[in-house]
């Protein structure tokens, strides 16, 4: 289970997040949605690891991994992220990305060449595996990132607002296959957006936060009926 | 949007005039006339004294560049990418060794030499010592551009690595591949600034194309041999640019003005003592050792004001020259950066390659570039008043603006200018009221670095410098002949001085703009 326990962080006078309290199984998807600036991206960052927070702690299946005194190295998190502008290595290839990341696991040769096509195979991008970020066209490269993601098979995937950029029958498309992996690999998403509908299309529960605290939690069709897409406005936080 | 053509065709002229046909000259006199020694000179390129020179050329310049990467790219890495003990402040004090010139450096190894060579075996009137004293001077070009390259650099690129692996490994499979054309952009600086050199092996007595033109041209009044021994160093140099300019095309150069904040930093851990002592040394061999030899050679207070007051002329000149250099070096910066980023097809590519042609011609060869091209009764007016040490300036240090102005251009949104263009429709004003307050800080970087290297210009200014008149580092190179040291000593510092207090003033501005930026960011947001 992913903890996150009354998590603090300020930069100078702004309050980013203002103590956020929030469980996540293992095999979940959970949305965080909120409008731009509420601190959902920090909340991403603190729990992979990238920013230490002011208070609060962050557990990870019972290890405590952040903490104002302790901080555990991101590749040590069982942790993977999906970045907003997918942040793939321009000097590269398709193949190089997945081999840098199989590589930590200390495997030969045969393992590591197996591993990458699996994981090609399983993003459907394994005829692309020579080609260069700009070769790629967008959908492309929101695959690679996945697959990049899921090479180093993380209990958790943090995906920072993934399909913002794409068409919405592209979008469509990634997310059911997002979801089939979801299944097949039995890890947990924390899915990050701020468009309620694609929150509704992959998630199970639903997490609101509005200006660095997290004001609602729900089963998402639950709260769909009865908010609709009106703002979080007005909610008390959760104790 | 395109600026009027008057002004297109008077910017084009000037820099035609100032940088290019002086380099025409040069490169094909030795081709046209009916001079005697012409068949000689033609077995110039083969023999043997051309060979050493080869030979030396390349062992300088080459060997200054290992050990300006050796130096400056751990320096970066440990200033931009490391939570270093005090690297704050070394990021501060890392423009500090350019302010000291090349020759300055190798005056005070020479002295150094004096004071501990009987001793300690120390040699460097040698090809190690021009390495030596190359390398410490010319690397903060290679941490610059390295730091440059490691902050505008997209940090999720990094994050991204760290989640899967260790930050040692983000470091050699991320960090420094993404930073590769900026550190080779560096080396061919070095290599380039390193190979075109007259001060420093002048003063280390290495036979190297330069010096051998100097001597070829003032000693035996030779100007074809002068021109035949530029071709080599003019070959070579084009096609490092040529490769340079393959690798980095629009990326950003070196901003002075404070590097980006956010980038990933690794924690050293047992590591930041060994590391802030590297950057110590480094620091101590190119500031501290210059400034402490200098200031035991230059003895008491009464030596300083001594030199200061016989060399008020000289520096009244040179700053004066400086200044215009700087000036007239902006203005046509942007005139040409602007023609280069607005304009399309083969006049941008043309001119492109042109503002960088006067880059790879030596400083000495320039110098006779412009003798040839200037030393006639029509113009004379020209060729003996100061105007001929600032078209040298101009030319020497033009492409520098250009790039420095050129990379800030392309970050202002075409369509801001769009915009106003719809509004008043002339172009001047557009410029003065929307672009240039937009570049401002990049207009001054441009002359801050023209202004300084203006300043401890010494190849060509040797050559095309009007009779009676001196600029401070001639001053320092006669005395020095002489054997002047106190005074030498006094003069570089005065020198050093007035540059780290112009650089510091400018830094200090480009802050407060960059800060009140800000400021009215927040206030808008």
């Amino acid at each position: 289970m992913l903890v996150i326990d009354n998590l603090q962080k300020h930069y100078g006078p702004i309050k980013a997040l203002n103590g956020v309290t929030l469980r996540m199984f293992p095999n979940e998807v959970l949305a965080l949605i909120g409008p731009s600036g509420c601190g959902k991206t920090t909340l991403l960052r603190l729990i992979a690891g990238f920013e230490k927070p002011l208070g609060g702690r962050v557990v990870i299946d019972n290890v405590e991994v952040s903490s104002p005194s302790a901080m555990m190295p991101p590749h040590r998190r069982k942790l993977s992220m999906v970045f907003q502008d997918l942040a793939l290595w321009p000097h590269m290839t398709v193949a190089q990305h997945l081999e840098f990341v199989f590589k930590k696991e200390g495997r030969t040769k045969q393992g590591v060449r197996e591993g990458i096509g699996g994981i090609l195979q399983n993003v459907r991008i394994e005829h692309l595996r020579d080609r260069y970020p700009h070769q790629l066209s967008g959908g492309e490269k929101q695959r690679l990132a996945i697959g990049r993601a899921l090479a180093s098979f993380p209990s958790y995937l943090l995906m920072d607002e993934p399909f913002s950029h794409l068409d919405p029958r592209l979008k469509e498309e990634l997310q059911q296959q997002l979801l089939t992996l979801n299944h097949q690999s039995n890890m947990g998403i924390l899915y990050v957006t701020h468009n309620m509908e694609e929150a509704h299309a992959v998630a199970g529960r639903l997490a609101f936060m509005d200006t660095g605290v997290l004001v609602r939690m729900d089963d998402t069709r639950d709260l769909l009926e009865r908010y609709s897409t009106e703002r979080a406005e007005g909610f008390e936080p959760i104790k | 949007m395109k600026p009027p053509r008057t002004l297109t065709c008077l910017g084009v002229l000037i820099f035609a005039l100032t940088s290019l046909l002086p380099i025409v000259c040069i490169t094909f006199a030795p081709f046209f006339g009916n001079d005697p020694r012409l068949t000689h000179d033609h077995t110039l390129l083969l023999g043997e004294r051309h060979w050493r020179l080869a030979i030396n050329s390349l062992a300088v310049a080459a060997g200054a560049t290992f050990l300006a990467l050796a130096l400056g790219v751990p320096l970066a890495f440990l200033i931009s990418k490391t939570n270093l003990i005090g690297r704050n402040l070394f990021s501060t004090v890392c423009v500090l060794p350019i302010l000291i010139p090349p020759f300055m450096h190798a005056i005070v190894w020479s002295r150094l030499q004096q004071m501990i060579g009987p001793t300690t075996g120390l040699q460097v009137h040698s090809v190690g010592g021009a390495i030596w004293v190359l390398g410490l001077a010319y690397y903060p070009f290679v941490t610059l551009l390295t730091m440059s390259g490691l902050r505008v650099g997209d940090r999720s690129l990094e994050e991204a690595a760290l989640l899967s692996r260790g930050k040692w490994c983000t470091l050699r499979h991320i960090s420094l591949p993404l930073t590769t054309p900026h550190i080779f952009t560096g080396a061919i600086f070095v290599f380039v600034f390193s190979i075109m050199d007259f001060g420093v092996p002048d003063i280390m007595r290495v036979a190297v194309y330069p010096v051998e033109i100097f001597v070829q041209f003032s000693a035996f009044y030779n100007e074809r041999a002068a021109a035949i021994y530029s071709l080599p160093l003019i070959t070579v140099a084009l096609i490092l640019m040529i490769l340079q300019r393959r690798l980095m095309r629009d990326r950003a150069y070196v901003s002075p003005g404070g590097g980006v904040s956010g980038v990933v930093s690794y924690a050293l851990g047992s590591g930041n003592i060994p590391g802030f002592l590297f950057c110590c040394l480094v620091f101590g061999l190119s500031v501290g050792v210059p400034v402490a030899v200098l200031v035991k050679g230059a003895g008491s207070w009464s030596n300083y004001l001594r030199v200061f007051q016989t060399s008020v002329e000289q520096t009244l000149f040179s700053f004066s020259l400086a200044a215009a250099a700087a000036t007239l070096a902006v203005l046509l910066a942007l005139l040409l950066s602007y023609l280069m980023v607005r304009s399309t097809g083969w006049q941008s590519t043309a001119l492109s390659i042109a503002v960088f042609i006067p880059f790879v011609v030596p400083s000495t060869s320039l110098g006779v570039g412009l003798i040839e091209l200037w030393n006639r009764p029509l113009v004379d007016m020209i060729y003996s008043s100061p105007l001929i040490v600032v078209m040298g300036y101009l030319s020497r240090y033009l492409p520098f603006a250009v790039v420095t102005i050129h990379s800030g251009l392309k970050q202002i949104d075409q369509r801001l200018e769009e915009a106003a263009s719809l509004a008043v429709g002339e172009w001047t004003r557009v410029m003065r009221q929307v672009v240039v307050p937009l570049l401002w800080p990049s207009i001054l970087s441009g002359f801050f670095v023209v202004f300084v290297l203006s300043l401890g210009e010494l190849g060509t200014t040797l050559l095309v410098i009007p009779p009676g008149r001196e600029t401070i580092p001639i001053k320092i190179y006669n005395l020095m002949h002489y054997g002047a040291d106190s005074s030498v000593a006094a003069l570089c510092l005065i020198m050093t001085a007035a540059s780290m207090l112009s650089a510091g003033l400018l830094l200090l501005f480009l802050r407060q703009t960059g800060a009140a930026r800000l400021r009215s960011f927040d206030a808008r947001y």
